[in-house]
Parts: structure tokens; C-alpha cells; sequence
């Protein structure tokens, strides 16, 4: 019997888990238990080392659990990791259907801080608490004699006080306020703790669902705005950085295409018909984007297969005799099936002047002696009476388009080849690594509606918005007010606020022009790249051999630079309105505001509504489109001139007058439109010629120097520019001096741009650029003219001067905004998170003061636990 | 969110032999009948069709209210039971507060807003109900195929009747509290015991002589209780941990479908106006009705989900394709290959011979 027992112990013991039936068996046959292996853990929840571990441990028990191994809590721990794995994977989810890098960061941004939330809140916010003020760790943990870890106070019913020493729980006693002179403290102290972590356990329980979302979203809003964004800068600054290197390495290193040389090679040396054409231009196609060059290809193609075929040769035989003989008698009858009408004579007369040709010019008819033999088969032809002398003229080109046709077939390829390969070579440069290359740089760089200048862009409206100082209620008014008259408005109030207050006008210009300024550093950086890149590209082009057919594809290319460049600039200039158009509306209004000439409230209105947001000269631009709604000219005229004052109309009327061609219909019109406003029929059919009459005006004149200033308006400004010029011309001509004195001490206050940046742009614009000048001679952009205008003789004299040239990647949404729709987009996205943040931000604290109320009411005596002591008796020794 | 099962304390906690209790309650010797323990259980098997399940998950939300203010209060008698079911707050709770934070910035500044507003809450709403019905899925993926091979209800409840500690100020009937738990939560203390048929015809044994069968056994075992409770205990090991598991790619798939273009068609408005159609009186037949209901069903259900699934798989970049494959791909094929393996590894046909298969 004993024997037996003995080996079903032993069995036991061999077993990896003891189960608890064996072990009591083993007590009943006096064998002694194991000794139980529990003890309590301490560490530290908050360790990152710990939160991996128990993961990695969690994974490994998944795998023992699907192979059927495992407790109910190693099974239960699975869900730990089961629960990150699915958060994981839902980030990843909205990630990737998000289109923003930042906004793909954040979605995993907010899947950490959940996890953070959700593991730090009871720990922090319960826990702790409840620790210092009651002495009792519900953090705490133990590990049981299998090895397996679990919270020592996670079952109220089964509480494994045997691993806590008499002096721990005493300790505990103390702090949890439980007398020192009753019976059986310990229990009473087991007890009470009991108590204080099943309420703190509930409490954590109905607390976390509101916590965990809110702690969450506050952090991830921190941490997207203070941190992630900067982050993501810098992140995109490095890759800006590489990729510049990339690109400008990858004009250096233009490698061949081994497959393409192969196959062209192949191409090449077979014979070359129609249909190798047709291929050579297809596989030239596919190296440049659909629809792009196809022209320019084919005729690239031709060429180098007509370089080709000059290289090549025929034959001289008996056969090329009796060929003739068809082509000639072709043109004698075109209707007629040639072998009908070909003599045996005729034959022979060709047979004969073949052979004599042969032994003059050897055995080959090549492009040198083509010529020469056109002109002995019209001499044969004559001699022989073949023909008619008209029919005659028809015969050189039928031999010579004969003779290409047989020498392409045998054409040396060598030349032909070389050609191919230079073709194939600019086209993929073209393709894959200079323009894709340069999208991936713009769409990087300078569309910001993918980067994360999208978030610095609304971070700047809000900004601007702040820098102007505008009260919590003005900003909801701001951002409730439908656009139109109540918005400007409001927004005039606003204005005027600041104007009227020297104080609060220096402060706000100051932050404007730090906002300006930061702005304006850090795409300068990207835009001299940019203009920088495709100098580099045009040079490459312009370097590259141009011989024979080449030729027009590469122009083509340097074509292609030049309305990238234009586009380049086209954004710089924007954005650089964009940045400096609160500027630029303070000092244009402080400066009128204390002007006497100077309508300000028409000036005002102006720059604020957005119904006058185009150019003045622009206007004319647009006449095609907007002559139907003026069918009355004299109406048009006013639209036009609206903003000036009357007398300003009457004086620019009075100029008109002199420079005007009086042979010009338009011209006498608009005269009179202005003078008398006589109504009369429009009748011109462009707008182009009033337009040009007018710039030779001296109004126009001031108006388009002031179109040059980099820091004023090509945009929404530009007609409180026209009216101060009309206001200063009404006055005293020279008064524009003053006026770009003002101009240039607003300069000085925005930023500081170095003379560097300066030069670049100067550089790009006035250098040897085609595109540049062309784009300049738009009359868009003259920077030349702000440099004269301010009285600058030599670039170098900049030196800190002030100009607040350039900014580009304004963000789509806002591009093309006017001021007022530009701060109001600013105040919607301001007052909705300034919302959000005082509904979250509240619902927070109100959260965390009810846990510190309810925290403080742990461990407190309630109807289940009266909390009833007996006094020690004495000499009764505990324990 | 706590994720240690419970069955095993809560019933462990009332048997009165055990050491554990006996060590736990010294102390309280002195004040007799403090636990008045009934030593027969009347624990009892509850049916397990759906409309008693739905009563018992009505109840245990109509009860967690008292369990909080319990807690709350810190009564000893406070059990892991109770304490998983108030977990279940914060986990309906959490995904409602994360849509309610979403929204927190709402406003109407223009009608533009608003309607944004309402597309917004609609698309939130759906990703986070979306997320506990892939929870659900995860679930269904093992249950039903295990109730349908191995005939096994791994939800099957039983009503669990607890003693109170003397004095509870609750003062229920025979001072006992009774709730609704499951014969299989545990692997370690399954509640054997409930499905013995004492003294009837076919058996002590006559649900596990079934069970065999299901589980593949050829003929009748003597001890077919030991068999198969073996191969029960490592299915239930095995389904707890694929189900886990896979709440991952479940969720991720479902967060993945609530967020395609599609899934903005259901409507569900419209597919309860037709449910209502069929009860309301009216001149319309039967069949007609139905019909009607079946082609609303199609439309507001069927179709945008076919078609959510149809976008999640072609995604609209690569990225998104990759994960939408992924997720589709990753539910499926886990599924079916946990099924597979706990199907093999819970079959009696070739183990019929072995003797370690459990323990009585």
C-alpha cells in the first residue's frame, strides 16, 4: 500500500503543475506539502522594462493557451496584449486611410496615450492617493507558488494576508486609524483594508470609463500641438534635406538604362521598318508621362533614324537596275500595274547606266553619290525619250524616297544607336529623376496641404488672432457672424481698436512680425532650394548635346523648367501675401488714419471686404468675363474706379486725357465715362489695350511700383494702393516719397531677412533665367523695382535691412484668402478648441475632484462595516 | 478591462473544507454562526436559449448599479464576480466618452458646421459600436462552431446562489444572494457538479455520454465524464485564449468597415420602420410584408456592408489596402484556424484508448 502511495506521490511530484487534489492526498499520507513558494512582489508599475515583460509574457502564455495549456490566469492575461494588438491594429486602420503624415502619426499619438490613460489613471490617480492617506498598496502584486504574478488585492474574497509580516500590517493599522488596544487587531486591520480596496477598486472601475477618454484626448491634444508638430518639422526638415542631396546627386549621376540600351540596341540592328518606328516612338513615350512630348518625341525619332539612314547604302546590282526602271515608269504611268509597262529596253538602258555608274563611284549607292545618280537616270530618261519633260521633274524624288526606303534597311546602326540612347537617357532624367524627383520635393515642401505646415498655418491664423488681441467674445462674434457687412464690421472695430491704441498697435505689430518672421525663415529655406534645383536642371539641359534631332526636346525640357519656376514663384508670392496682409493692413491704416487726405474709411473697407479682393489693374484682366454684367459701360467704369474718391476720379480722368491716343475708341470712352458719365455702349472687344493705355498713365505707373513691393498687396490691397496714390497725386506728386518712406520703416519693423536670401531671389529672378524674366516681364513681380524704389543702390547696402520677401507652401484651404475670411477661418478654429478645451478641461477637474472627494471617504465606518473593536483584555498576548 | 476569470474564487470561496477558507476565517470563530453555509448546494442549471440569455444580461445590467454602490461602500461581501461585472462600465463607458470627447468641440456656427457635426457623431458613434460588435464577432467565431461540432455552450449559465455574511445590511431572503454565472468560465473549477444527472434513466453520466459522441468517440464509454472533461477543460483553455486573440483583428477589421463610404448607408431608421410595418395592422398580406422587410434588410444592411467589405478591400492607397486586406484576411484565416486546431485537439477519436484524459 505504501509503495503505492509512494508512487503516486512521486508521480505527483514529477508533474510540472501540482494540482491541489494531490497535495492534499499527500497530507493525508503524512507526507509533507511543498512548501509554498508565494511571496509578495515589489516593483515599480510604472517601469517600462516591467510593462514589456509582462506583455512578452502575456504573448507566451497565448501560445500555450491555443495548444491547450494554461490556468484560467495565464488564458486571462492574454487579453492584455490581446487588447494593444487590436488598438494597435485600429490605429493602423485609421492611419492609413488618413491622408496627412500628421495626422497618421496621431492616430497612433492617441492610441499610446489611451493605453497611457488607461494603465496610469488607476495607478496615479487611485492608487497612490489611496496608498499615502491609507497605507494600503493596491498596487501591490505577489507572486503564488506556480509562478503566477496577480494583484494582491484584485479578490476581496481571497486575500493572501499570510504573505504580509505582523509588522507590515501594523504599519498599515496605524495609517488606517484602527486603535492599537483591541483584540485581534491584525484580523480587524485585514479587514479594514479589505474595505478600503474594494472601494478603491470600484471606485477605479467607475471612474476610468470618463478618465480614460479624457486624460487621453488632453494629452494627445499636448502633445500633437507642443511636441508631435515640432517633431514632424524637424522630421521633415531632414527629409527636405536628404531629399535636396538626392536630387541634386541624381543630376550628377544620370546613369543608362541597361534594359533600354538593350533593346534599342536589339531594335537597331534589326531591320528598320515602319513598325520599328512605331516601336522606337512607343518606347520613347513611355518614359515621359502620358500625352506629354509626343510630338516632340516622334519628331525626335525621325530624326535620329534619318541620321541613320544618311549613313548608310544600297547595293549597286543588276536588281537595283530593274528596281529603277519600275520607280521611273511608275511616274510615267501612276495608274498602270508597273510590270506591264516596263520594256525589256528600258531594262536594259538601266542595266547599262548601272553598270557604268558602278565602275565611276564603286559598289555602293550611298548619300554622297545619290545625287549623281538621280541625275544620270535623267539624263538616261531624256536620252531614250522615256518621258515628257514634265514628268521628268517628278523623277528625283521618287529615286531618292526609293533609295531611303531600300538604305534603311541595311542603315548602320552605331550613330543611330548613340542617338537612341542620349534620347532615352533625357527622357527618363526627365521623368523619373528630375520632375518626379521635384514633385516629391513640392508636395514635401510646398504644398503644405499634405505637410505639416498645414498644422503650423492654423497655429498662425490663431496666432495673428491673439496678436491682435481680441477678447474671448469678440472671437466667438468673429467666428458666429456670417461673412458680409456685420462681419466687416466687426472686424473694423477690431481694426480700429488697434489703431486707436499706440499701445496696444506696437505690441500687436511686433508679434505680427514675429509670426511674420518664423513664417517667412522657414519656406525662404525651401524656396531657394527650389529655384536653386531647377537652375541646376535647366543647366544640365543646356549643357547636354543638342546635335541634330535633340534639339527640340531639350528646349522642350528647358520649357518645362521655366513654368516650374513660375510656379515656384507663383507661391512664393502668395503665401507672402498671406504673412504680411495683417501687416500691411495696420501700417497701411495707422499711416491713414493720421493722413488728412487719406479716406480711412473707405481705405478700410476696402481692405477688409472681400468683394474688392482683385488687383486694380487685375480688374481689366477680367473684363471678357465681366463685360455681360456691365452692359452699361459707364456702371463698369464705376465698379472699376470704385474706392476712389471723386475728385481722385477727376484728377486721373484729367491725366487719362493726356496720355491717352485720342484715336482710341476705349480711351475717349473711358474719358468720358469718368468726366461726364455719359452712358455709351461699350465697344471694345478686349481688355487688354485699356489696360496697357493705363499703365502708361503716371497714376499707373505709381500703382505698379507699389504692385512691386514685396510686402504690398498684388491681392486684396491693391486698392487702397490705388486710393492713397489717387489721395497723394490729388495733393502733391511728391508725396510718394513719403509714402515709401512709411513703406519702408513698416519694412524694417516685420523681419529680418537676410541679405543672402535677398540675392538668391534677386538672382533667381534677374539671372540668366529665361522662365525668370519671362515671368518677371508678367509685370507680377519686380523686385528689382522695390530695391530701386526704397532708394537702394547696391544690393550689398542691405545688409539687416528689413524686407519681408517671400513665404511660400501656404496651405491650400487658406490660399487665396482675403484678410477678413483668413482671420475668420483663424477665429472659427480658435473658439471651436478654445470649446473643446474648457468642455474637456472641466469635465476633467470635475472628475478628479469627485475621485478626491470620494478617495477621501475610503476606509470610512458605513452600514457594512460598522467597524465594532473590543477593547484588549489584559494579558492576552496576540498572536 | 480586468482580465482574470472569476468562477473558480467565488465558488472555491464557499467551500468550507478548503484550507484557504478555514485559515481566512479563524479569526471570526469567536462570534458563532457569523457564516451560516449551506453545505447543499442549490446551484442550478438555467436554459440557454437566447431569450434566457438576454434576460440574464438585462439582469446583471439592472443589478450593476448595486454592485457599484457596494463596492463603493466596501462590503466584504463584495465578490470578483461583481467586481468583473462593474469592469464591464468602464468598457462601454471608455468607447462612449472617447465619442463624447470628439464631440466635445461641437458648435453650430453655421449650418455647414452643424451638418458636419452630425456626419462626425454619426461616423464616431458607428466606429465605436462598430468596436464591440467585432468583440462580439471575435466571440461568435469560436462559440458557434464549437456548440455546433463539439455540441458544447460555452456561455451556458447557472444560477449561482451565495451566502451573505450575517449582518449584511442588505437583508435578503435566507441572508443569500443569488446571480447568473457559467458552467464553463473556468477551466480550472468547472461546475461538473451541475451536469451530473443524479437517479435518472439514461445515466448519471447521460450529458457526457452525449458529449462523447460529439467529441468523436466510437460506442459507449463506462467513464465518459472522465473522457471528455479532459478534452473540455483544454477546449475551454483554448477557446478563452483565441478569443482573446482574436478581438484583435476583429476589432481592427470592424473599426476598418465603420469607416468606409459605404457604411454611411445603413440605415437603420429605415430597416426599423419596415420591422414595424410587419406588426402594424394593415391591409397589406403577410407575405407582402415580409417581403417588403426582406428588401429593406437587403437595402439599409446587406448591401452597404457588402459593399464597406468590397472598399476596405481595394483601399484607397496602398497602405490602406494593405491594411484592410490584412485585417480581412488575419480575421478569417485566425478564425478558421483556431476552429481547426481545437477541433483536432479536442477530438476523441484517437485518444479513445488514453486514461489521462481527466481527473474526477
Amino acid at each position: 500500500m505504501s509503495s503505492m502511495i509512494q508512487s503516486y506521490v512521486t508521480a505527483a511530484q514529477n508533474r510540472k503543475n501540482v494540482n491541489s487534489n494531490y497535495s492534499q492526498d499527500a497530507l493525508r499520507t503524512h507526507v509533507k506539502p511543498y512548501r509554498p513558494k508565494g511571496h509578495l512582489v515589489k516593483s515599480n508599475p510604472l517601469n517600462p522594462v516591467n510593462m514589456i515583460k509582462s506583455d512578452a509574457e502575456a504573448l507566451k502564455y497565448f501560445f500555450r493557451g491555443i495548444q491547450g495549456k494554461g490556468k484560467d490566469h495565464s488564458v486571462g492575461r492574454v487579453n492584455d496584449i490581446a487588447i494593444k494588438l487590436g488598438s494597435l491594429g485600429i490605429a493602423g486602420m485609421l492611419a492609413s486611410s488618413s491622408g496627412s503624415p500628421l495626422n497618421r502619426g496621431m492616430e497612433f499619438i492617441g492610441l499610446a496615450c489611451w493605453l497611457g490613460a488607461m494603465s496610469l489613471w488607476p495607478k496615479l490617480a487611485i492608487n497612490t492617493p489611496i496608498k499615502l492617506t491609507k497605507g494600503v498598496d493596491l498596487n501591490l502584486e505577489y507572486e503564488n507558488s506556480m509562478g503566477q504574478r496577480k494583484q494582491f488585492f484584485q479578490d476581496p474574497q481571497f486575500i493572501c494576508w499570510d504573505l504580509v509580516s505582523d509588522e507590515e500590517i501594523n504599519k498599515m493599522g496605524d495609517k488606517l486609524g484602527i486603535p492599537k488596544n483591541i483584540q485581534n487587531r491584525r484580523r480587524a486591520i485585514e479587514n479594514k483594508a479589505r474595505q478600503v480596496a474594494i472601494q478603491g477598486n470600484t471606485l477605479m472601475l467607475s471612474t476610468a470609463g470618463f478618465a480614460t477618454p479624457l486624460i487621453a484626448a488632453l494629452a494627445a491634444d499636448q502633445i500633437g500641438k507642443n511636441l508631435y508638430s515640432k517633431a514632424v518639422e524637424k522630421v521633415q526638415d531632414i527629409k527636405t534635406s536628404s531629399l535636396k542631396d538626392k536630387l541634386l546627386s541624381s543630376l550628377n549621376t544620370l546613369t543608362q538604362d541597361k534594359e533600354a540600351n538593350e533593346i534599342l540596341t536589339q531594335k537597331l540592328t534589326e531591320t528598320i521598318t515602319p513598325d520599328t518606328r512605331k516601336f522606337l516612338i512607343d518606347f520613347c513615350n513611355k518614359k515621359v508621362p502620358e500625352g506629354l512630348f509626343s510630338k516632340e518625341i516622334e519628331t525626335a525619332v525621325d530624326g535620329i533614324l534619318q541620321n541613320s539612314i544618311k549613313a548608310s547604302s544600297v547595293k549597286i546590282d543588276d536588281n537595283l537596275a530593274l528596281e529603277v526602271a519600275k520607280k521611273v515608269m511608275e511616274q510615267k504611268y501612276p495608274n498602270k500595274p508597273v510590270d506591264g509597262v516596263v520594256s525589256d529596253e528600258i531594262i536594259n538602258s538601266f542595266k547599262e547606266l548601272v553598270g557604268n555608274f558602278k565602275t565611276k563611284y564603286g559598289d555602293s549607292l550611298t548619300d554622297k553619290n545619290i545625287d549623281n545618280f538621280v541625275a544620270s537616270i535623267e539624263d538616261v530618261v531624256r536620252e531614250k525619250n522615256i518621258m515628257n519633260s514634265k514628268k521628268i521633274l517628278t523623277i528625283p524624288d521618287a529615286i531618292k524616297s526609293f533609295y531611303k526606303s531600300k538604305a534603311v534597311s541595311s542603315a548602320s546602326s552605331e550613330t543611330a544607336l548613340a542617338d537612341f540612347k542620349q534620347l532615352v537617357k533625357l527622357l527618363d532624367t526627365y521623368n523619373s529623376k528630375v520632375f518626379k524627383g521635384f514633385g516629391d520635393y513640392s508636395k514635401l515642401v510646398l504644398n503644405g496641404n499634405s505637410s505639416a505646415s498645414a498644422f503650423i498655418w492654423e497655429q498662425a491664423s490663431q496666432d495673428i488672432l491673439k496678436a491682435f488681441g481680441i477678447k474671448p467674445q469678440t472671437l466667438k462674434n468673429m467666428a458666429y457672424v456670417p461673412s458680409g457687412p456685420e462681419y466687416n464690421k466687426l472686424l473694423s472695430g477690431i481694426v480700429d481698436d488697434v489703431i486707436n491704441n499706440p499701445e496696444r498697435f506696437n505690441t500687436a505689430m511686433k508679434k505680427l512680425g514675429d509670426i511674420a518672421a518664423k513664417l517667412n525663415a522657414k519656406n525662404e529655406k525651401n524656396i531657394d532650394f527650389a529655384l536653386q534645383y531647377l537652375d541646376t536642371i535647366q543647366k544640365t539641359f543646356s549643357n547636354c548635346d543638342k546635335s541634330g534631332a535633340l534639339e527640340s526636346i531639350s528646349n522642350m525640357f528647358e520649357r518645362l523648367v521655366a513654368s516650374q519656376r513660375a510656379e515656384v514663384l507663383s507661391k512664393y508670392m502668395s503665401t507672402n501675401n498671406t504673412i504680411f496682409a495683417p501687416i500691411r493692413l495696420l501700417s497701411i491704416l495707422k499711416e491713414a488714419k493720421n493722413n488728412p487726405d487719406i479716406d480711412y474709411n473707405v481705405l478700410k473697407n476696402i481692405l477688409l471686404n472681400s468683394q474688392n479682393a482683385e488687383t486694380f489693374i487685375g480688374k481689366f484682366d477680367n473684363l471678357q468675363t465681366v463685360i455681360s454684367n456691365y452692359a452699361d459701360y459707364s456702371k463698369y467704369m464705376n465698379h472699376v474706379w470704385s474706392g476712389l474718391s471723386d475728385s481722385a476720379k477727376q484728377n486721373l480722368s484729367a491725366e487719362l486725357a493726356k496720355t491717352i491716343d485720342a484715336n482710341t475708341n476705349i480711351m475717349k470712352v473711358m474719358l468720358t465715362s469718368l468726366s461726364d458719365g455719359v452712358n455709351t455702349k461699350f465697344p471694345v472687344s478686349s481688355g487688354w489695350d485699356v489696360k496697357n493705355a493705363l499703365r502708361n498713365t503716371k497714376f499707373a505707373k505709381y500703382i505698379d511700383e507699389f504692385f512691386s513691393l514685396s510686402f504690398c498687396p498684388r491681392g486684396d490691397g491693391a486698392i487702397e494702393i490705388a486710393n492713397r496714390i489717387a489721395k497723394t497725386i490729388e495733393q502733391d506728386v511728391n508725396r510718394i516719397d513719403e509714402l515709401s518712406g512709411i513703406l519702408k520703416l513698416s519694412a524694417q519693423d516685420v523681419a529680418n531677412v537676410k541679405k543672402g536670401q535677398i540675392q538668391i531671389v534677386y538672382d533667381a529672378l534677374y539671372g540668366t533665367q529665361k522662365a525668370g524674366q519671362g515671368y518677371i516681364k508678367n509685370g507680377r513681380f519686380r523686385f528689382k523695382n522695390i530695391i530701386e524704389f526704397l532708394g537702394i543702390k547696391n544690393i550689398d547696402e542691405l545688409g539687416d535691412f528689413a524686407i519681408s520677401a517671400s513665404k511660400v507652401g501656404k496651405v491650400s484651404s487658406m490660399e487665396g484668402k482675403n484678410l477678413g475670411a483668413f482671420l475668420k477661418d483663424g477665429a472659427k478654429n480658435m473658439y471651436t478648441y478654445q470649446t473643446w478645451l474648457k468642455r474637456v478641461g472641466f469635465s476633467f477637474i470635475a472628475l478628479c475632484a469627485i475621485t478626491a472627494f470620494a478617495i477621501a471617504r475610503i476606509g470610512k465606518k458605513n452600514e457594512f462595516n460598522p467597524d465594532i473593536y473590543k477593547r484588549k483584555e489584559k494579558s492576552v498576548n496576540e498572536n | 478591462m480586468s482580465s482574470v476569470s472569476s468562477a473558480h474564487r467565488i465558488h472555491n470561496n464557499s467551500e468550507p473544507n478548503s484550507a484557504k477558507f478555514r485559515h481566512r476565517h479563524a479569526g471570526m470563530k469567536h462570534r458563532p454562526g457569523f457564516f451560516k453555509l449551506k453545505h447543499k448546494t442549490s446551484d442550478k442549471l438555467r436554459n440557454s436559449d437566447l431569450y434566457t440569455k438576454a434576460k440574464i444580461n438585462i439582469e446583471n445590467a439592472i443589478n450593476t448599479p448595486e454592485y457599484i454602490y457596494r463596492g463603493l461602500k466596501g462590503d466584504p461581501d463584495f465578490n470578483f464576480f461583481e467586481y468583473l461585472r462593474v469592469s464591464k462600465v468602464p468598457y462601454y463607458l471608455g468607447g462612449l466618452g472617447l465619442a463624447a470627447v470628439c464631440l466635445a468641440g461641437r458648435n453650430n456656427i453655421s449650418p455647414h458646421t452643424k451638418q458636419s457635426n452630425a456626419q462626425l457623431f454619426k461616423k464616431i458613434l458607428s466606429g465605436v459600436l462598430m468596436y464591440y460588435v467585432g468583440k462580439e464577432a471575435a466571440n461568435a467565431a469560436i462559440d458557434v462552431p464549437v456548440k455546433l461540432f463539439r455540441g458544447i455552450d460555452l456561455n451556458m449559465p447557472y444560477r449561482k446562489i451565495t451566502a451573505l455574511r450575517e449582518g449584511n445590511p442588505m437583508n435578503l431572503p435566507n441572508n443569500k444572494k443569488q446571480g447568473t454565472q457559467r458552467v464553463f468560465e473556468s477551466a480550472e473549477f468547472t461546475r461538473w457538479d451541475l451536469l451530473y444527472k443524479y437517479g435518472e434513466k439514461n445515466g448519471t453520466n447521460e450529458i457526457f455520454d452525449k458529449l462523447a459522441k460529439k467529441f468523436g468517440a466510437k460506442g459507449r464509454m463506462a467513464d465518459s465524464d472522465s473522457r471528455v472533461k479532459g478534452k473540455i477543460r483544454k477546449l475551454i483553455i483554448m477557446a478563452n485564449s483565441w478569443k482573446y486573440m482574436l478581438s484583435a483583428p476583429f476589432v481592427t477589421m470592424a473599426l476598418g468597415l465603420a469607416y468606409q463610404n459605404s457604411f454611411a448607408d445603413i440605415n437603420l431608421r429605415s430597416l426599423f420602420g419596415s420591422l414595424v410595418d410587419i406588426v402594424k395592422p394593415s391591409s397589406k398580406s403577410m407575405k407582402l410584408r415580409l417581403s417588403q422587410f426582406g428588401t429593406s434588410l437587403k437595402s439599409n444592411i446587406y448591401e452597404p456592408v457588402k459593399n464597406s467589405f468590397k472598399e476596405l478591400w481595394k483601399g484607397n492607397s496602398t497602405a490602406s489596402k494593405i491594411m484592410g486586406r490584412g485585417a480581412i484576411i488575419a480575421s478569417l484565416g485566425m478564425a478558421i484556424l483556431a476552429n481547426a486546431m481545437i477541433l483536432h485537439k479536442t477530438s476523441l477519436k484517437h485518444h479513445a484508448r488514453r486514461t489521462e484524459g481527466g481527473q474526477k
